[in-house]
């Protein structure tokens, strides 16, 4: 009766119970799993951060920077909407800034994208404005045209005209 | 009462000898081991597996530590950065092709005082002035005729003196704006 008394209270529970010895060769197993799954992770980024590196990434990566920069930098945004004015003779009325919410990242590793809505009160030629809106679509800073109004036609020689712009620039929030 | 024995079961001569000797030492054995396995589970098994737990953790601590931050860091942003632009790129909109667009399917008969675009609903809502109904009429079948138009609705027309006033929604094909 001793014996069965010792086998059911001290030796089964020390084997199965918790804190026994099948959960700590559980707990070892997993964390084995776990050791041999880095050891491959991190193959895998050692030879992404070498190739980052030797291949001179970080270069293109800055250059990724000014199309979708880390934050919204309106300063360098205001520069080259007046520059590109400046250049197609478009004359910029105003302009109005509003941060739209984040979107979502599709993933662990991607950060989501801040908006950053402007709209552009604008006047000036037709083939100004066609040269205007070719030049913000191939901006180096990402833009998004999403709507665009044209006013004040169809008057006999007036060549000027207004225009109401509306896009989007896009940051890459951290 | 006294306890009778009249079958003569409980005299000692009729006990085979040596049975209580048997049983005691295989409960012996199984006693000792049951104390032999608990202590060894306890103070050899155990402790031997937690030491190696230990050690494994040590390795997890040490291997999420492996790289330097700031090289995590960039790839990670590249990699962010890459697959952002990859989405962000795939529906650029090239409001340019508008331009071709009112330029090529315009009726030298008609001028336009307001062209309205939506790049999210993908319409154009334009208002002019035809020279007549008839001109028009084939104002709207060169929109409908235009490759990239899904759709042209006249909102509605009005004689305006010697002309006709007309308001256009020009809907486009989703992807018109999109392809390079």
């Amino acid at each position: 009766m001793t014996t069965l008394y010792l086998y059911i209270n001290l030796l089964l529970p020390s084997y199965n119970g918790a804190n026994g010895v099948q959960e700590l060769r559980g707990e070892r197993e997993s964390k084995k799993a776990i050791v041999e799954n880095e050891a491959k992770a991190e193959a895998v980024i050692g030879s992404l951060i070498e190739t980052y590196k030797s291949k001179g990434l970080s270069k293109i990566s800055d250059t990724f920077s000014l199309i979708l920069p880390a934050k919204p930098d309106i300063p360098t945004l205001l520069n080259q909407l007046d520059g590109i004015s400046r250049i197609d003779n478009m004359t910029i009325d105003s302009t109005a800034f509003n941060f739209l919410a984040l979107k979502a990242s599709k993933g662990t590793l991607i950060k989501p994208i801040g908006t950053v809505q402007m709209t552009l009160a604008l006047h000036g030629k037709y083939q100004d404005l066609r040269a205007f809106v070719n030049d913000l679509e191939t901006n180096i800073r990402l833009i998004d045209i999403n709507s665009l109004k044209i006013d004040g036609g169809g008057v006999p020689n007036k060549d000027i005209f207004n225009y109401n712009l509306e896009a989007y620039a896009y940051y890459q929030s951290d | 009462m006294p306890y009778s024995d009249p079958a003569g079961l409980l005299s000692k001569d009729k006990m085979p000898s040596g049975f209580s000797w048997h049983l005691f030492t295989f409960i012996l054995i199984i006693f000792i081991i049951v104390i032999f396995g608990y202590l060894g589970l306890e103070f050899g098994y155990k402790p031997f597996l937690r030491s190696e737990i230990g050690a494994l953790d040590a390795q997890i601590q040490v291997s999420s530590s492996g790289y330097e931050a700031d090289a995590q860091k960039n790839l990670v942003d590249f990699y962010s950065r890459i697959t952002n632009l990859k989405s962000l790129l795939q529906q650029h909109p090239r409001v340019s092709k508008i331009f071709a667009f009112l330029e090529n399917a315009t009726n030298v008969k008609v001028t336009y005082t307001a062209v309205d675009l939506s790049v999210a609903q993908k319409a154009i809502t334009i208002d002019g002035f035809a020279e007549s109904r008839a001109v028009l009429a084939s104002q709207l079948l060169a929109y409908e005729s235009y490759a990239g138009v899904s759709q042209v609705q006249l909102q509605n027309d009005a004689q305006f003196g010697n002309a006709v006033r007309f308001k256009v929604r020009i809907t486009l094909d989703p992807q018109f704006l999109i392809a390079p």
